[in-house]
């Protein structure tokens, strides 16, 4: 009987791809924090006279690699109503499209500050920043609650 | 209470009251700011408070009788003494006020620090000293910041519950000698006011660390 429980639920994470919503919502948090972490590492270094490229360069690969699946972490009944506790607001399902276009913008902004970062000019890596942080502030702006 | 109508004397100096009366403006303004997303403006004010706590721990030392600490925190005889009613009225704060000043102007202190090294989940809009933290250490330091708040709130709402006590039980009006720095009272040995000069070295001092803080701390020998 056990066995035949175990090949239902199998079965049954076949089917709904593996992970939980609270699984989800776990993954999805951690890659916020990676993305965090990689925006302040550049910031930090903007804040030395002398930043290291190279620093700046590894983050902004990882913001380059990790903004384009972004739309991907939030699937349909991932929001409050999965139970745990989230930030992300139930506007994010009613809005799909505007959050999209968020998204992409977000996309975009960590694909030019790569860019910036490989050309090694620090006042593009300065300017690239900034609009990369103005594209997270508009998205939580509507989408994210105040913690 | 022998004398139905006692002098008027001095009791708060300008600074006292200037500092005073900021705080409590900047408590809401700083709320507000947070509020409506204008950490900008919420990093200045934060400055600004920095700046007028550390006058005010200047000032208790070498400020005014009234405001030094050593003139008003008292142990725990004398605060039982006076809350028991046994002891005599003097100029300032009494015992238990003590315990207010120094438990806001803790709170205020803790909360500007803990603010220095706070930032945002994502990592964009961060204090001025982040920088010398990890992310995890700043991220904490955010709900830090938020907790703080809140036990400041409390203790803001329970100083005003105190003012009322004091007004609407005990009829001493605590609020007009904040605003006007003089009260009818019957005193022994009147305040001692520091001189103006004190008042100068002291604003230079405090605004320069505020100043120096708001660019993270540079040490001239580092030039990381």
């Amino acid at each position: 009987m056990a066995f035949r429980k175990f090949v239902i639920a199998l079965g049954l994470v076949a089917l709904t791809g593996a992970a939980t919503l609270p699984e989800v919502i776990a993954a999805r948090q951690s890659n916020y924090k990676q993305i965090g972490r990689a925006n302040k590492a550049i910031n930090d270094e903007l804040r030395k006279s002398a930043p290291s490229m190279q620093v700046i360069q590894a983050n902004a690969a990882t913001l380059d690699t990790l903004a384009p699946r972004l739309t991907s972490w939030f699937p349909h009944g991932s929001g409050p109503e999965a139970g745990v506790k989230t930030a992300a607001l139930p506007v994010i399902w009613q809005r799909i499209p505007e959050f999209k276009a968020d998204a992409a913008n977000f996309a975009n902004a960590a694909h030019n500050l790569r860019a910036a970062a490989a050309s090694g000019d620090v006042n593009r890596v300065r300017a690239a920043t900034a609009a990369l942080g103005q594209t997270c502030r508009t998205c939580h702006e509507t989408f994210r609650a105040k913690d | 209470m022998e004398d139905a109508f006692p002098e008027r004397i001095k009791l708060w100096d300008w600074p006292i009251r200037l500092m005073h009366w900021s705080f409590a403006l900047l408590m809401p303004a700083l709320w507000w700011t947070w509020k409506t997303n204008d950490i900008q403006l919420h990093e200045t004010l934060g400055y600004v408070t920095l700046g007028l706590l550390a006058f005010r721990l200047y000032w208790g030392f070498v400020g005014s009788s009234t405001a030094r600490f050593a003139s008003f925190v008292k142990g725990p005889g004398a605060i039982w003494r006076y809350l028991r009613g046994e002891s005599p009225a003097s100029p300032g704060h009494n015992p238990v006020g003590a315990l207010s000043v120094l438990i806001l102007l803790g709170l205020m202190i803790a909360q500007v620090v803990v603010g220095l090294f706070t930032q945002d989940v994502d990592g964009i809009e961060s204090g001025p000293l982040t920088y010398l933290v990890s992310y995890d250490t700043a991220d904490a330091a955010r709900h830090w910041h938020d907790l703080l708040f809140d036990v400041l709130l409390g203790f803001i709402v329970l100083h005003m519950c105190a003012i009322a006590f004091y007004a609407l039980v005990k009829r001493d009006n605590l609020v007009g000698p904040m605003l006007t720095g003089s009260k009818r009272m019957a005193v022994d040995t009147p305040p001692r006011f520091a001189p103006w000069w004190r008042i100068a070295v002291g604003a230079a001092l405090s605004a320069g660390l505020a100043w120096w803080v708001s660019l993270g701390c540079p040490l001239p020998w580092a030039t990381a």
